[in-house]
C-alpha cells in the first residue's frame, strides 16, 4: 500500500548505494519524479539506459499501488500529489485511465527499447514506454511498419513477425482494428520511395539475423 | 631598417677576463634612398612565377601547377618517432577501432541495424509522423483580428530577420545520423 513505503522513498533508501547517476539522493528523487510524471503524461520518454531502468521500477510500483489501494479517493489523490509533478494532469490520468487499462495485467506495464547511442556524448539511449497505450507506442508502430512493408512487397509474414503481432495484440482492446489502421498509415507514409521496397528479405531463417559464420569481409593473410 | 653598431672595446680584451656585462647598442635609422629595395625583389619573383604558370599552361600538363612545387604544401616537420608510431598502431585493444559483428537486417526498412537495438532511421520516421499528427490535433493559437491592417503594423511592428538568424534557424550546424547501408 502507499501508506507503507512510497516508491520514491524506496529509491532514496536503496538505489543510491547501487546507482546514483552522479547525484545525491535529493537530486535523484527529483529526476526520477520528473521522468515518471512525464512518462505518465506523454506515454513514452527517451532517456539514457540507466535512468530508464530506475524509472521503470518506480512507475511499475506506482501503478500497482494505485490499482490495489483501499484508500478513499481523496486520500489516494493527496498521496499521489506527493509522488508526481504536474499533478493536475498526471494524477487523474494515473488513477482513472492507466489503472483501468492495466486491470488484467499483473506487472509488466512498461517496456524498454534500446536505441543507438546519443550523438554528441555517445551515451547509451533507451526508449521507455507504457504498454498498450494508444498514442505513442514505438513497438506497435515498428511492427506495423514491417507488416506494411511485407504486404507491399507481396511477401508472406515470417514466423517471427507473426509471433510479434500475436504478442502485441494479446491484451489490447480493439487491437486488431487499431493495428490494421496503423498498417494502412505506414503504407501511405513511409514507403514513398520505390527503392525502399526493392530490397527483399533473403535471410536463411526467420530471425532477421545472419548465420554465425557470416562475415562481410575477407581476411587477407600477412605476407 | 637600421644598422646596429656594437662598441667592441670591452670584447677586445676577451670575455674570459671581464665579468659578463650587457653590451650597449646604438641604432641609426637610414634615409629611404639608402635602404635596399625590397619591392623590386617581390615583383621579380611574381614575374617569374607567372612565367612558369604560363609555360605550364602551354605544356598541357594534367597535374596542376601548384601541385608539389615546394611553395604551398604543408609537410610534417619531424619524422614520427618509433615510440609514437608503435603506440598508435599497437595500442591496447580498447583504443583500436573494432569490427561490429552484431549486425542484423532491420525488418521494417531492410537496412543494416545492430541486433537488439532499434533501427534509428525507422524510429525517427515514426517519431516525425507522431509530431506532425499531434500538431494537427492541437487547437489553433488565438489571433487578433484587425479592421484596419495598418493598426496591426502600428501595434506590432515586425522584426527583420538577419541572415545569420535565418542561418541559425535552419539548423544546418546540427550533426545528422547517417542512414545505414541496405543489406545485399
Amino acid at each position: 500500500m502507499l501508506t507503507e513505503v512510497s516508491p520514491l522513498l524506496f529509491v532514496a533508501l536503496f538505489i543510491p548505494f547501487a546507482m546514483t547517476l552522479g547525484r545525491n539522493a535529493k537530486m535523484l528523487n527529483h529526476t526520477m519524479r520528473n521522468l515518471v510524471s512525464s512518462l505518465i503524461e506523454y506515454e513514452s520518454v527517451t532517456t539514457t539506459m540507466a535512468k530508464a531502468k530506475i524509472a521503470q521500477g518506480i512507475i511499475e510500483d506506482l501503478i500497482v499501488k494505485t490499482k490495489k489501494s483501499t484508500l478513499a479517493k481523496n486520500e489516494l489523490k493527496s498521496k499521489l500529489y506527493g509522488e508526481l509533478y504536474n499533478q493536475e494532469k498526471t494524477v487523474p490520468k494515473l488513477m482513472n485511465e492507466i489503472s483501468e487499462r492495466y486491470k488484467e495485467r499483473n506487472g509488466g506495464f512498461t517496456r524498454i527499447l534500446k536505441l543507438e547511442p546519443r550523438i554528441g556524448d555517445n551515451a547509451p539511449q533507451a526508449l521507455l514506454e507504457l504498454v498498450d497505450n494508444g498514442i505513442r507506442e514505438m513497438r506497435f508502430w515498428y511492427i506495423a511498419k514491417t507488416v506494411a512493408r511485407l504486404e507491399l512487397q507481396g511477401q508472406p509474414l515470417d514466423n517471427l513477425t507473426q509471433k510479434n503481432v500475436k504478442d502485441l495484440l494479446l491484451y489490447r482492446k480493439n487491437g486488431e482494428e487499431e493495428f490494421r489502421k496503423t498498417v494502412e498509415i505506414c503504407k501511405n507514409e513511409f514507403f514513398q520511395d520505390d527503392e525502399d521496397l526493392k530490397n527483399l528479405p533473403r535471410m536463411k531463417n526467420d530471425t532477421n539475423g545472419f548465420h554465425r559464420a557470416f562475415h562481410n569481409y575477407e581476411v587477407v593473410p600477412r605476407e | 631598417m637600421s644598422f646596429v653598431i656594437r662598441s667592441m672595446g670591452a670584447l677586445s680584451f676577451g670575455p674570459s677576463l671581464l665579468p659578463r656585462v650587457t653590451l650597449p647598442t646604438l641604432s641609426i635609422p637610414l634615409p629611404w634612398f639608402l635602404q635596399p629595395q625590397k619591392q623590386a625583389e617581390v615583383s621579380e619573383k611574381s614575374k617569374k612565377l607567372s612565367e612558369w604558370a604560363k609555360a605550364h599552361e602551354l605544356s598541357n600538363n594534367e597535374i596542376p601547377f601548384f601541385h608539389d612545387n615546394g611553395i604551398l604544401l604543408a609537410a610534417p616537420k619531424k619524422k614520427t618517432s618509433h615510440m609514437k608510431r608503435r603506440l598508435r598502431l599497437y595500442a591496447p585493444g580498447s583504443k583500436q577501432v573494432k569490427l561490429n559483428n552484431n549486425l542484423n537486417r532491420c525488418p521494417a526498412c531492410g537496412h543494416y541495424k545492430r541486433s537488439h537495438f532499434l533501427c534509428m532511421n525507422c524510429v525517427s520516421q515514426i517519431q516525425k509522423h507522431w509530431k506532425a499528427r499531434d500538431a494537427k490535433l492541437q487547437p489553433e493559437p488565438f489571433r487578433e483580428e484587425f479592421g484596419n491592417p495598418l493598426d496591426e503594423e502600428v501595434l506590432y511592428p515586425g522584426k527583420t530577420e538577419r541572415p545569420y538568424e535565418r542561418k541559425l534557424r535552419s539548423k544546418e550546424y546540427l550533426v545528422k545520423r547517417p542512414k545505414t547501408l541496405p543489406v545485399e
